[in-house]
């Protein structure tokens, strides 16, 4: 290929929208039988468009038996209206009511509020009193006795939040939204010292961790 | 008194005007103030659900009694009943005729003797009767009537009418549908047209209250400041099916209707006055009253939950202009395949009594766009199936196929009989669509026409019943 | 492992979409856009979907740190599902399955309630509507100041002046019977009037106060200071009272009752005697307008009594034992044995229940267990899933034991035993309700289709049939589009069988014949009726029917007793389950559920409507049409060669692509 071929080509190949001078090859008529092969079979998931855009799993709200779980687990204690308020969260006896409801309403939400309010504050409470950081729900990652939380270094706070959240979402915060969340907390940690209200700080983080919906959803 | 009317935008920019201040703890004073300038929305509904197949004979559906007696049973399969209630003097043992009303028509329709005072206001009312309901399975049935879709199965299609008409209405009230023991579906409005939904008046007090619980107001503000950043994707991940926009929605629904403290309106119990605050002499005046007009005890505990309880809490949400719809499990305790007739009917009086003094209450109070309440209010009582016009071998009556249904208020044609159940079995009726005569060659009454029925009679988009509405029910 | 099978990674077929979220972003723009592909579902939020899946809480923060990255296997997958947590989660699953709940399907009467009394000697009584039968009034109990067999203690007498000299008053009758010790007048029927200033009748009388002429009625009444005289006449006030204006009066000028000139109504003065009903010996009629009351004994603790006591206080009617009425020789063992007042509540009180609802309670848990027991028993042991449908294994708790062995409750529950008595596991009531044996039920015993809990949630054939095809074949039972409605004249509508009537065979063609499956199982309880007892036919029946007597003195409640068609003529002494069937239906109703599970298990339906379930119960959602032509026939296909296994067929579905997926 001459020089100046080569240069056309280049400088075809750089401009956009040119096309080579060469005349176009016929269209050969691709064979459709498939090529055997001897890959193992793929159980190949639906088509997304036939199954209205999914293939996966539907998220849902977690069941009133499922919460009540999730609070024990998380927080180590019990809200004490739980069974009381169970058929307004959504629960069926399967007497006259035969069908869980489980969606996320205005009444799950104010009652899981409430819960969240009652149950945190008293794990706060609880933890403040303990020395021992293991057998901490809250505070793990602050050695000693949970004294000043201005005191708390930015690690501390980070590495705190991190547990936090894999204990209430099994999700870890990351990257900008743990940035956010390490704001807050050092909001709250000083106008709780400031009130003296030292529990508070912690209860209300773990307000914001059991209201969030990650904590509902799965 | 007349209070401007708060356009739900108005109501939501005025407290989000507020950055940052918890409605759950501190309430700020623009917030207060709107409580007090609620005001009813033009056209209210109420959808009254009468649990486990109301026999119709005793109400909705009469029969006479000498003429259909016990020799012709095998003749009309249908077996009145009536002297069985004969134990109890306060059932009449025939076919109840209203009396006539002052200023109104000769009552066109007669009721069965468990109709109660409800016979009275008949001038308002219109029954549809022989509706073939296609199932006579209980959730089947009532699935079927609250959506107007037949269900898939037993799984309810489409949103229930209440959420239709409040999706499409989108009134400016702050909670503007309630469920109270009933089920409600949406299934294709955003989720403020979802229905508040308990299944008992406490529980219904206690979602409208503050929390109990309440943290210094600063953090307070921090919470909320906090729990508005975290809309990110990470916490997004869960919603490709919205569920997590509709909890989002739902709390912000939850900070908007905390704040006009609507539990003080529901509770019937009387506040303490030492301070003898005008606004809660006025609010124990408006108990007094309520408690007088739905027969509750004068003093002490109210029973919420008794049929009269339930239709003053939908008095007090409509009146006060808290919802637009209110769907009603109104009365249980009819499934009675092996009860006795006594029973069945005791129960079903106790609802039609309650409605008779709900429509009387909505009669006397006069709405704020001119007229009375039960102007501006439409109302459905239904069923999800009724009972067979035969008594069993265990003195109790089965599920039946054909229904009927009651139609009361605004839109709707007044002392009306719409359709009719066949003379031999209660057999569901073949009408012309139009009038509502028996005609050879004219069709069933189905759950859906009735259901498009009570969205035309407001002027809603009723095409999602995929029928037309049954001209004959329509006023004007 | 077959799981591995659908364990794809063809994340190619994927249409990717940038990934929108319409919420108000952090930064207060409306419109929050998501890069890319939504991220991947980090593995500890898919540990916690397993575990809530599974066990129904989520991992606890030891449970994240231990499986780490390590990606979700097999492994994992089986030992959750050996975890008692997944049991317990798997239970809940059956409950909403079965609908094992009939606390609002049994009868809750008051009637055999046993309240205890305040005062006296505080004796245990009943209160019910058979008080009005036994002792005039309803809500009445007995005496609790008199002891029965201390009738005679003149110093106990509450009306000597109008019950005679003490000695001649008889405690109990002929047969043991107790007989009323006081009397009261009925403020239902008199009005009864104070007259204070008197300490008793003749006091009353000797200060006049009393007319000599109304001595018989007045009447002491005791209130919390003690007995009292009252003058009790016909209440004015009552249109009935208020006619009874003569009066009858004896040889010295009493009055000894009031009578209505105009009629034969009359009230006669309240005594101790009890005439028998209806000049029927062996029973006893209370007087009208009178509350006539028995004394107290002590008699053994009841069975529910946990304190330790040997003996209570009593009412003496309650504390008998009989089982038979002595005299006209009626069954003491049926529903209304408060309606005899030779009946009693039985040995140790075990026709009746504590007034608190406890031991109720303590049942309806027991029998809504029961089911639930069941299917764990078949979860555990890795048997055929179908089992729950057929096998004779249960589990029974002292409470169930108890109320099979004693024969308790007749007015509540109508359960027949499962098994022989003796054959029963000995276990006393007061064994802790949570501790099951597990026994094995008679033959005709078919898993949890012949459970009190299914028969009494499910309590006529037609809502067992529909229950059973919705849970087990995941069909129910509508008129199919095309179907055509009668006109409502057409005299097709008369037909009393539904299975041929205009408008509803399309439903009842099936759901009848099937219903007689559970024909040896009466409808509103959960009693089998034995073939020897019930058989198919019975003369008797037949006669009384023909003779217009429609209940055979109660014995025939199972039996066709009334016709409405030529068919319900020639039915006519035929248990009802035969009505209407046609011969090839008839072994449907000796073969019982049994046959029914084991028919239903040919078709392939079962199975199918598992996988549904299962799919539906972890995915959150029904099978799109495209997932089924994918997934269902390899899933059932599994489940069939896996001994039907439903273990493995769980963790089939939750290895799956499509469970690990979020959308």
């Amino acid at each position: 290929m001459g020089r100046r071929n080569l240069s056309f080509l280049i400088g075809c190949a750089l401009a956009l929208g040119c096309s080579a001078p060469s005349k176009p090859a016929a269209p050969e008529i691709a064979d459709l039988t498939p090529i055997p092969h001897d890959h193992p079979p793929i159980a190949a998931l639906p088509d997304p468009e036939l199954s209205g855009g999914h293939v996966g799993r539907a998220p849902r709200r977690i069941s009133v038996a499922q919460l009540k779980a999730s609070i024990q687990t998380t927080t180590g204690r019990q809200w004490s209206q739980i069974d009381k308020l169970a058929a307004s969260l959504g629960s069926a006896d399967y007497a006259l009511v035969n069908a869980e409801a489980t969606e996320p309403n205005l009444v799950f939400a104010k009652f899981l509020e409430d819960g969240a309010r009652e149950v945190c504050l008293a794990t706060a409470q609880a933890d403040l009193a303990e020395s021992n950081p293991d057998k901490r729900v809250l505070a793990r990652d602050v050695a000693g006795n949970l004294a000043d939380l201005r005191q708390l270094s930015e690690q501390t706070r980070r590495d705190n939040l991190i547990y936090l959240s894999t204990r209430f979402w099994g999700q870890p915060l990351a990257g900008a939204e743990l940035d956010k969340w390490n704001a807050s907390f050092k909001a709250f940690a000083e106008r709780a010292e400031v009130a003296k209200k030292r529990r508070e700080a912690w209860g209300a983080l773990c307000i914001a961790f059991m209201t969030d919906p990650r904590f509902i959803t799965y | 008194m007349s209070n401007p009317r708060i356009s739900r935008r108005n109501f939501l920019q005025a407290a989000a005007g507020f950055a940052g201040t918890s409605l759950l703890g501190v309430t700020p004073f623009r917030a207060f103030a709107q409580a007090s300038s609620l005001a009813a929305p033009d056209r209210c509904f109420v959808f009254l659900y009468f649990s486990g197949g109301f026999d119709v004979l005793l109400s909705l559906d009469p029969r006479d009694p000498k003429v259909f007696t016990p020799e012709r049973v095998s003749e009309t399969r249908i077996l009145p009943g009536y002297s069985l209630l004969s134990t109890d003097a306060s059932f009449p043992t025939d076919v109840v005729r209203p009396q006539r009303r002052d200023g109104a028509p000769e009552p066109a329709m007669t009721f069965g003797p468990a109709i109660g005072r409800l016979a009275e206001h008949y001038d308002k009312l219109a029954v549809v009767r022989g509706i073939n309901m296609k199932t006579v399975a209980h959730e089947v049935g009532f699935r079927y009537f609250l959506t107007g879709k037949q269900p898939i199965a037993s799984a309810a299609r489409g949103s229930s009418t209440a959420t239709e008409i409040v999706g499409q209405l989108k009134p400016a009230v702050p909670v503007p549908s309630i469920a109270y023991g009933i089920e409600s579906y949406n299934d294709r409005y955003p989720g403020a047209a979802n229905a508040l939904r308990v299944s008992r008046a406490n529980d219904l007090i206690l979602a409208l209250s503050p929390s109990a619980t309440t943290l210094d107001a600063d953090i307070e503000k921090q919470l909320v400041d906090l729990r508005g950043q975290s809309v990110t994707c990470e916490s997004q991940l869960y919603d490709t099916r919205g569920l997590v926009s509709q909890y989002r929605q739902a709390r912000s629904q939850m900070d908007d209707v905390l704040g006009s403290k609507l539990h003080k309106q529901f509770q019937l119990d009387f506040e303490a006055n030492n301070a003898k605050d005008p606004a809660i002499d006025q609010r124990n005046m408006a108990r007094a009253a309520l408690r007088a007009q739905y027969n509750l005890p004068a003093t002490g505990n109210v029973n919420y939950d008794s049929p009269a309880g339930r239709a003053a809490l939908i008095a007090i949400a409509l009146k006060q202009g808290i919802s637009q719809c209110v769907s009603m499990n109104l009365v249980g305790g009819l499934d009675t395949h092996f009860g006795t007739q006594l029973t069945h009917a005791t129960n079903q009086r106790a609802g039609w009594n309650a409605i008779a003094d709900l429509v009387d209450d909505l009669r006397k109070s006069p709405h704020p766009a001119g007229g009375n309440f039960l102007d501006h209010t439409t109302m459905l009582a239904f069923s999800e199936f009724s009972r067979t016009p035969l008594i069993n071998s265990s003195g109790g009556r089965d599920h039946h196929i054909s229904s009927s249904a009651l139609l009361i208020g605004a839109g709707i044609a007044h002392n009306t009989v719409f359709g009719s159940a066949g003379d031999i079995n209660m057999a569901p009726g073949v009408v012309d669509r139009k009038t509502g005569q028996t005609d050879p060659s004219g069709v069933n009454i189905l759950p859906e026409d009735v259901i498009a029925t009570v969205l035309a009679a407001a002027g809603v988009d009723y095409s999602i019943t995929r029928t037309s509405p049954l001209e004959g029910l329509l006023s004007g | 492992m077959r799981g591995a099978g659908l364990l794809a990674s063809s994340v190619a077929l994927l249409v990717l979409v940038p990934w929108h979220v319409h919420a108000q972003a952090s930064d207060g723009s409306s419109e929050l856009e998501c890069p890319g592909t939504p991220p991947a579902v980090p593995i500890e939020r898919q540990l916690r979907q397993l575990y809530l899946d599974l066990l129904g809480r989520p991992p606890t923060i030891e449970e994240y740190r231990s499986q780490g990255t390590a990606a979700i296997d097999d492994a994992l997958v089986e030992e959750l599902t050996t975890r008692d947590e997944f049991y317990a989660r798997m239970k809940s699953y059956h409950r909403a399955l079965l609908r094992a709940n009939v606390s609002a399907s049994v009868p809750s009467s008051n009637d055999a309630r046993l309240a205890l009394a305040s005062d006296g000697s505080k004796p245990l009584e009943t209160r019910g509507n058979f008080s009005t039968a036994l002792r005039g009034r309803n809500g009445q109990g007995c005496d609790h100041f008199i002891p029965q067999d201390d009738c005679k203690n003149p110093a106990l007498q509450q009306d000597p002046h109008a019950e005679g000299a003490a000695s001649a008053k008889q405690c109990r009758d002929g047969s043991g019977i107790p007989l009323p010790v006081s009397f009261d007048y009925d403020t239902n029927v008199y009005a009864c009037a104070a007259l204070s200033g008197a300490s008793d009748c003749n006091d009353a009388q000797s200060k006049g106060l009393l007319p000599a002429k109304h001595l018989f009625f007045c009447d002491m009444r005791r209130s919390t200071t003690g007995l009292a005289p009252f003058l009790c006449l016909p209440d004015p006030g009552k249109p009935f009272t208020a006619a009874l204006t003569n009066e009858v009066a004896d040889e010295a000028g009493r009055v000894i009752a009031f009578s209505n000139p105009n009629t034969t109504d009359k009230l006669e003065r309240c005594t101790l005697s009890m005439p028998a009903r209806d000049g029927v010996r062996g029973t006893f009629a209370a007087q009208r307008g009178c509350v006539q009351r028995e004394g107290w004994v002590m008699a053994p603790a009841p069975f529910w009594d946990k304190s330790g006591a040997l003996e209570v206080a009593a009412c003496a009617i309650e504390a008998q034992q009989n089982l038979q009425n002595p005299v006209t020789l009626a069954s003491c063992e049926g529903s209304n044995f408060l309606g005899d007042r030779s009946c009693g509540c039985g040995e140790r009180f075990r026709r009746c229940e504590p007034g608190d609802g406890s031991v109720f309670d303590a049942r309806v848990a027991a029998i809504n267990e029961e089911p639930l027991l069941i299917t764990d028993s078949v979860l555990r042991r890795d048997e055929d899933y179908a089992q729950i449908l057929s096998t004779r294994r249960s589990f029974i708790n002292g409470v169930l034991a108890a109320l099979y062995r004693d024969n308790q409750a007749p007015m509540s529950l109508a359960i027949s035993a499962p098994l022989e008595r003796q054959a029963l596991p000995e276990l006393p009531f007061t064994a802790p309700a949570d501790e099951w044996v597990e026994y094995t039920r008679a033959d005709h015993a078919s898993g949890v289709l012949t459970t009190p809990a299914y028969l009494y949630r499910f309590p006529t054939q037609r809502a067992r049939v529909a229950q059973f095809y919705d849970a087990f074949l995941c069909k129910s039972f509508a008129p199919p589009a095309a179907a055509v409605t009668p006109d409502p004249a057409d005299v097709c509508n008369r037909e009393n069988n539904l299975a041929k009537r205009c408008g509803c065979n399309y439903c009842h063609a099936t759901i009848e014949p099937t219903g007689a499956h559970w024909g040896r199982y009466s409808e509103r309880a959960a009693q089998y009726l034995d073939p020897l007892r019930f058989p198919k036919f019975d003369a008797k029946c037949r006669d009384c029917a023909l003779a217009g007597n429609g209940t055979c003195d109660g014995e025939c409640g199972n039996y066709v007793m009334q016709a409405y068609d030529g068919d319900g003529a020639s039915s006519l002494g035929m248990l009802k389950s035969y009505l209407y069937r046609t011969v090839a239906d008839e072994p449907n109703v000796e073969g019982g559920p049994q046959l029914l599970a084991q028919r239903m298990l040919q078709t392939g339906d079962f199975e199918r409507c598992v996988v549904t379930r299962v799919w539906r119960e972890f995915l959150g959602r029904p099978m799109s049409v495209d997932e089924q032509k994918l997934y269902m026939a390899p899933l059932v296909d599994g489940f069939i060669d896996d001994g039907r296994n439903l273990k493995h067929l769980i963790r089939d579905v939750v290895l799956t692509d499509a469970y690990r997926r979020i959308d």
